[in-house]
Formats: C-alpha cells, structure tokens, sequence
C-alpha cells in the first residue's frame, strides 16, 4: 500500500505544503503563489489542495501529516526567556501569550480545523523538531548515502544551529545550538540595521555586501567590534550574542538600535533611504563573520562526523556566497543545498522524516538528487493559457515547432529584448529557475540597469544571476561542478573579466556597478562573483534548449535569469499573473508554453487600482 | 485577553520567579557565558531520531 504523507509549514513564514507517496516527491508549492500574498504565514489551504489534487489522493488516503516543528516546545522556549530577561519582555509577552491561548496552544486541534476544509479524514499528525524538518529536508533528497548534515538559521524550539549525520534512512543530531544564540538572527539583526526587512532583505544584505571596500580599515575595525561586542565566537563555531545588543528575545524588533549606532558610529538605516558606502562597508563586515562561522562550523561537522560531504538547510544555507566559499575550501568533498532551504522547505523535511523516521521506511538514493530540479509546483496546458488569452483579448502566435520558438527568443534575447519565460511546473523554494523566469542577454551593457528599474522595480544595487547551460560552465566561470539551484557563487572565469579601472574600489556605487567588468556585465557582480544556475539538458529540457539555441546562434550559452515578478510580489504562478506581470512592466516580450506575445501587439491594459499598492514592499 | 490579567502574569506572578530563580543561578538562556571561557557553547545531543520523537508536539 502507498505510504503518502502531507507536509506542512505554517505560522511563523513562508508556509508550504508538500507531498510524498513512498518517499518520492509528487508536489511541492509556498502558499504565497497561491495568495499573492508575499511569504504569507498562514495556513497553506490552497497549497494543500495543490498537492492533494496533484496527487490525486484525498486527506482520507492519507498515512499521515507531518507538521515542521514542535509547537509546544517552542511554547516551553518561550516561557524559558521571560524567565531569562524579566522584567524585560512584557511587549512580547502581551503578543503572543493571547495567540497562543487564542489557538496554538492545541496546534493539532488548530490544524483539524483547516484541514477539514480540504475534506474528509482525520490522518494522524506527526510534530518533528524544526531543525529535524531542516536535516529531512537536507538529506533525504541528497544524493549521499552518508552525509555531514549543518542546519542554520533564525530559530526553531530551542535549536538555531544543529550539527547531524545521516546514515541511510537515519538522522542522528549530535551537537545543538540554543536560542537565544544564532547566526541567522545575528545576520537578520545587520539587515534590519542597514536598512532592509528581516526575513526577506538577508538577500539584499548579501547582494550589497561586494560593494564593500574590503582593504578598508573601516570593514577591519567594524569585524573586530562585532567580534569584541556583539557574538563570542568559539574555536568549533558555536556562539553566544551579547544580549545587552539584540532585542528580539523580548521585543518586537531585532536590534538595541542606539547601542548598535553608538558601536559602529553611524545612524541605523531608515527604510528606502539611500545606501551610503557605510552601510556597504558594514553589509561586508558581516558577511565576512558569517562566512568564517559558517567555515569553522563546517570544519566541526567534518571532524565529529568523518563524513567527505556535507548537506546544508535552515535560511543560512541560502547565503550562497557563504556556501561557494566552503566549497572552494574544499573542507568536504562535495557539498549539496535543499533549493527550498528556509521554512518553506520545513514542510518537505518534515514529510521525510515523518516517513523514513517515524514510519521507519528504508530510501533510496537518487542522482543528480530526488529534487527534481525543483520543478514540483502547478503547470498549465495549452487550454488554460488560451482562456486567458480570449479573457484579455490577448494577441500570440502558438508555435508546433519548439525549435522554431527557441530560435524566435533566442533572437529576441540577442537583440536586448527581455523576455518572460512561463514554462511546465512552478519551482519549489525562493528562487526562479528557469520556469517562472525572466530573460536577458547578459552581455547587453545596459541589461542590468533596465531589468532592475524598469522591469523589477527594485533597488538598483542588485545583482542578477545567470543559467548557463552545463556544458559551457567551466567556459564562463570558475567552478568545477554544476549549481543547478543558484545557491553557490563563484568568480567569473579569468578569461572573461576586463581590466579594473584605477580607483575602482574608491569609486561611488553605482559607478562601480555599472563599470564593463567582464563580456557578461549583467551577471557579473561589482567583485567579480556571479551566483549560478547551471542547467541541464535531463532536467529543464526546454530551458536547456533555449539557451543552446542562444549559444548556437548567438554564441553565448548563457542568460540572464531574474524571477517572474515585480518587487513584492510572490513569483507568478499561473498564465494570468504572467500576462499581468508582463503587461504592468516594461517587459518586451512574454513566453507560455508555446505562446509567443509581443508587448507592441497587446490590447491597452486597464485595471481599477494602482497595481503598485497591491504588493508591499519588501 | 484583558491587559490587566497580562500584566498581573507578567509583573505579578513570572517576574517575581524569575527573580528568584535568577538568584539561585537559574541562566536558561546562558547569558552568563558571554566571553566567559572559550568552550564549545554547543549542546551535545548524540540522539539518533526514532519513531517516538515524531508523535508528540511537545
């Protein structure tokens, strides 16, 4: 009998729900595409429905659900810091303590209720820890029989760092770090201090960073104060935060903001406001600390475990400039990332583990990995795309030949046009990979530029990623292995790169930006370093196809690929938020299926309301 | 729930233990190691998963 199992996420960010038959992934989607609402916390109902219906099962086939963590444990953590800081942490207190007498006290009770919204069936619930959900997530689907398992990130019950094993269908913790000490709310507190929104601007704090100038003494000065002031950081990679510095234990924001301007002598920054080089220097500051953690703990995990690969989850794994570091030091053999590392993928460890775990199937590895590259959310055929054209009065042509449309974009893209590219199923995670995607060529001078303010409407510091087809890799950058979830960064090649003008380093921002550094200016950062998809024929075939095309008749294997959405917005989930994406920005052209649209040939588009208002910055 | 009921629990009743317990040592979120020595400030599990740790959500 199928052993199927929904997994959850939910109530804290970026619900999911997720789900298994047998071990295998049948499907896998964040609320949020379905909402609209961007990494929306609650109950992941019509995600649910998704992968149920994908599945074709109902809650009554089910052999269970498995839930990303422990509430009442989480709830006991909680009651352990009021006792560790009061009277500090009344605010706090008077926030959640009504919440969870409102509801989350009986979290099974809480989830019944939901789930009889998706039908009959009262399947047993299963509660792994958070960070358990994290290891599920990282090991099962790696392609390791045996693994060093590291999870980071914000928090979970007690644990913010775990170091594991994985052996076979088995997961052993063997070391833990405990809230209130954690890397990832240390890096979220430098977020919100620079400026950015935590839980969301970890990126954008990561993607500024380059922009430090790293021979500064400032950056060395500022290192050494958050060595000397803010986090002890012990010879394994285990750490203690000074308290008197962070208020998120029992406040409702993450950092004691005058304390942190009197340490580093600059005021905290107001959201929106411009970024000095500052902030840069500071953003660099951090990152470097985070990096030398992340490498001490990697180095721990090696010596405990004597495992030659490591696999990593928890939101700290999606620093991928982190990640690329530790795989050029070449502490571990190879190194492997769940794509859906942050909570999200919570709801996939959780049903893996419910099932080798709690259910105590065996498993069986799988190459490149049992992820499938992603892929595992919602597609939409020709009929689905056709409504929406006749409901807009849209104008496309259909190609029979997907060769002869892979020519058409190929040209379209060499011709500096961007292009929307909505294909087969949605990916599963924060990142765009080739099926919600849009287009660049990333040699055009000017790409960068027009994505980031006309397309994106987003800040215009910001890096963008290239696919590059696995064959031509090692042609473009240095990286002697594919990266196929953009979660490793790596310089690009030499060969690429164009001399620095004198005074680089001093020059103001965006200057430096926009400075030709390689023959793909549009995916190369401001230091060189690229964040990389690399893809293959097997897994994204007409993704793979596409850029082919580009390189056959263009002589570029590579594109620029930026997610499907404008800022604040979750990426686009069906042909409708597609074509009204497209139709909001300056987007050229716009691909589904095998539909192709041309912005010049579309009626006027009329909405009510101002499109901006509708999503929230993020 | 009323404001007055959470801060009688807060000010009234988890202040006070918190006090208390602090001065018997209690440190439950080690506060008190900060640059104290340079030990390891993990915790050492050594668990392996099984069935039983997946069933309650405690």
């Amino acid at each position: 009998m199928s052993d199927i199992i929904l997994g959850l996420s939910a109530y804290y960010h970026d619900a999911a729900a997720v789900l298994i038959r047998n071990g295998h992934i049948v499907a896998a989607a964040q609320e949020e595409r379905f909402s609209r609402v961007k990494h929306d916390a609650g109950f992941p109902a019509n995600a649910a429905r998704f992968v149920l219906d994908r599945g074709g099962v109902s809650l009554a086939d089910l052999a269970c659900v498995a839930f990303y963590d422990k509430p009442r444990l989480k709830l006991r953590r909680l009651i352990q810091t009021y006792l560790g800081f009061a009277p500090q942490g009344f605010r706090s207190f008077a926030t959640s303590i009504p919440m969870w007498f409102g509801g989350k006290m009986d979290m099974q009770a809480a989830i019944y209720d939901r789930l009889a919204e998706l039908g009959a069936g009262t399947p047993d619930i299963l509660f792994p820890e958070h960070h358990l959900s994290h290891a599920a997530s990282a090991f099962y689907p790696s392609p390791f029989e045996e693994a060093a398992i590291l999870t980071v990130d914000g928090g979970g019950e007690w644990a913010t760092t775990t170091i594991c094993k994985g052996v076979g269908a088995d997961i052993t913790v063997l070391k833990e770090l405990r809230f209130p000490h954690s890397l990832g709310l240390l890096y979220s507190a430098f977020t919100a201090f620079c400026g950015f929104r935590v839980n969301s601007g970890e990126y954008k704090l990561m993607g500024l960073a380059p922009y430090g100038n790293p021979d500064s003494p400032r950056v060395a000065r500022w290192k050494q104060a958050i060595r000397d002031e803010l986090v002890d950081v012990r010879e394994d990679g285990s750490l203690y935060l000074n308290m008197d510095y962070f208020n998120y234990a029992t406040g409702t924001t993450m950092c004691a903001a005058s304390r942190w301007e009197s340490l580093f002598g600059i005021r905290m920054r107001p959201q929106e406001s411009e970024i000095t080089q500052a902030y840069m220097d500071l953003a660099l500051a951090i990152q470097q600390v985070t990096e030398e953690v992340v490498s001490r703990l990697a180095e721990t995990a090696r010596a405990i475990t004597g495992c030659r690969n490591l696999v990593m989850a928890g939101g700290v794994a999606l620093n991928c400039v982190a990640n690329g570091k530790l795989l050029r030091q070449g502490v571990f053999d190879d190194i492997w990332v769940q794509p859906a590392a942050g909570d999200a993928g919570g709801a996939l460890g959780a049903a893996l583990a419910a099932h080798h775990i709690g259910r105590g199937r065996s498993r069986t590895v799988r190459r490149p990995d049992a992820m499938e590259g992603a892929y595992l959310g919602p597609e939409f055929g020709g009929d689905a795309v056709e409504r929406m054209v006749h409901r807009h009065g849209a104008s496309c042509t259909r190609y029979d030949d997907f060769s002869a449309l892979a020519d058409n974009v190929a040209d379209l893209l060499a011709q500096g046009r961007v292009v929307g590219w909505f294909q087969g199923r949605m990916e599963y995670g924060p990142r765009a990979l080739g099926n919600r995607s849009i287009l660049g060529d990333p040699r055009h001078p000017e790409m960068q530029k027009k994505l980031n303010l006309k397309i994106k409407y987003r800040e215009g510091f910001r890096p963008f990623a290239p696919s590059v087809m696995e064959e031509e890799l090692d042609t473009w950058f240095d990286l002697d292995r594919p990266s196929p979830y953009m979660l490793m960064v790596a310089p690009v090649a030499g060969g690429q790169r164009s001399p620095l003008p004198d005074g680089y380093e001093a020059m103001p921002m965006y200057d430096r930006l926009y400075v030709q550094r390689s023959t793909i200016p549009a995916v190369t950062h401001v230091d060189n370093s690229a964040r990389i998809q690399s893809v293959s024929r097997a897994t994204n075939p007409r993704y793979w196809e596409l850029i082919s095309t580009f390189s056959r008749r263009h002589g570029c294997g590579l594109v620029v690929n930026t997610s499907f959405n404008v800022r604040g917005e979750p990426i686009v989930c069906t042909p409708e938020d597609a074509y009204a994406c497209f139709m909001r920005t300056e987007m050229d052209c716009l691909v589904i299926g095998d539909h192709l649209f041309h912005k010049q040939d579309q009626p006027p588009w009329e909405e009510t309301a101002d499109w901006r208002e509708l999503f929230a910055l993020d | 729930m009323p404001k007055s009921l959470l801060l009688a629990l807060f000010y009234g009743v988890l202040t006070p233990v918190a006090l208390i317990l602090r001065r018997m040592g209690h440190d439950p979120m080690k506060l008190r190691q900060w640059k104290r020595s340079t030990r390891s400030a993990f915790v050492d599990r050594g668990h392996r998963y099984s069935a039983r740790d997946l069933q309650s959500p405690r």
